[in-house]
């Protein structure tokens, strides 16, 4: 069983990267932070007590099923709009997805790190691309370096949908980026 | 074609750690805030045992609904991680009645 210190360590240690997934999704600071904020209080309010080495399926497949509820939410919210925007009642600029609207942390980058941001960026631009479970797979498997056991239980099915989805968001992720980290 | 490359994938893996790194210092603090609250909320709150046979019920009840998981354990597994799912049913059927008139 974990203690208190260990999941509060194992928080601190996933929250970037969980946020930097969930901005993936959302393109919104303020949703992506809710997002993780609520993954992060349901794993303590009803995991705390299992074993550490059990949190990151665990957190990963909540914040998973936050995501995709999001994304259901979001749809449902866009047809409404549009109904409405149809019906004279909005303009369809305001139903439309939002702008990411993150400042850049550094400023103006340094030309050696030019090229590998211009990297970073294009390589997000294919992720926010891919299909909902190839993405999965990629982040779990790839960014948090989750095994096919763990990543499919995080994404609630079988380690064979793992390698599937896993193999074709690699096929793309390579083509379009792979010049970028040859 | 060879798609698995442990050096294409641990360089990838490198940019992307990179990447997550460079938060802006207000974000770093938001994330810390959420992170306290989590666990000050997660640690004084527990799931009604309720509310997974409740939900579960309405599904049965509306299994034809467009915007309802496809199957009673998709919906089990979506009030389990999102309770307040439950109290915006009401307007997704609301919404589904609007499409089906509109």
């Amino acid at each position: 069983m974990g203690t208190d210190a260990e999941l509060e360590a194992f928080l601190a240690g996933i929250e970037r990267r969980a946020f930097r997934m969930a901005e993936l999704v959302t393109h919104n600071a303020d949703d992506a932070l809710e997002l993780v904020q609520d993954a992060m209080t349901r794993l303590v309010e009803r995991y705390r007590d299992r074993d550490s080495a059990e949190w990151p399926p665990l957190f990963y497949r909540i914040l998973t099923h936050r995501l995709r509820d999001w994304q259901r939410r979001r749809r449902l919210r866009f047809r409404w709009l549009s109904l409405w925007a149809d019906r004279g009642g909005a303009s369809a600029a305001e139903a439309s997805p939002a702008e990411p609207e993150f400042p850049d942390p550094a400023g103006a980058d340094p030309p050696r790190e030019l090229q590998a941001r211009a990297g970073i960026e294009r390589l997000l631009e294919v992720l926010q691309e891919l299909p909902e479970r190839q993405r999965e797979a990629f982040v779990l498997r790839i960014w948090e370096g989750l095994d096919t056991r763990q990543t499919a239980r995080a994404m609630a099915c079988s380690e064979g949908s793992v390698k599937t989805h896993l193999s074709r968001a690699l096929q793309v992720v390579r083509r379009e980026v792979g010049r970028h980290w040859p | 074609m060879k798609v698995r490359d442990p050096g294409f994938e641990a360089r990838l893996r490198a940019a992307l750690r990179a990447h997550e790194a460079r938060l802006p210092p207000e974000l770093e603090t938001r994330l810390a805030d959420a992170r306290q609250q989590a666990i000050a909320q997660g640690a004084g709150r527990r799931h009604p045992a309720w509310r997974v046979p409740v939900a579960l019920g309405l599904s049965l009840l509306r299994p034809q609904a467009v915007v309802a998981p496809r199957t009673a354990a998709d919906f089990v597994l979506l009030v389990e991680d999102d309770p307040e799912f439950l109290a915006d049913l009401e307007f997704y059927l609301w919404l589904e009645s609007q499409d089906e008139s509109g």
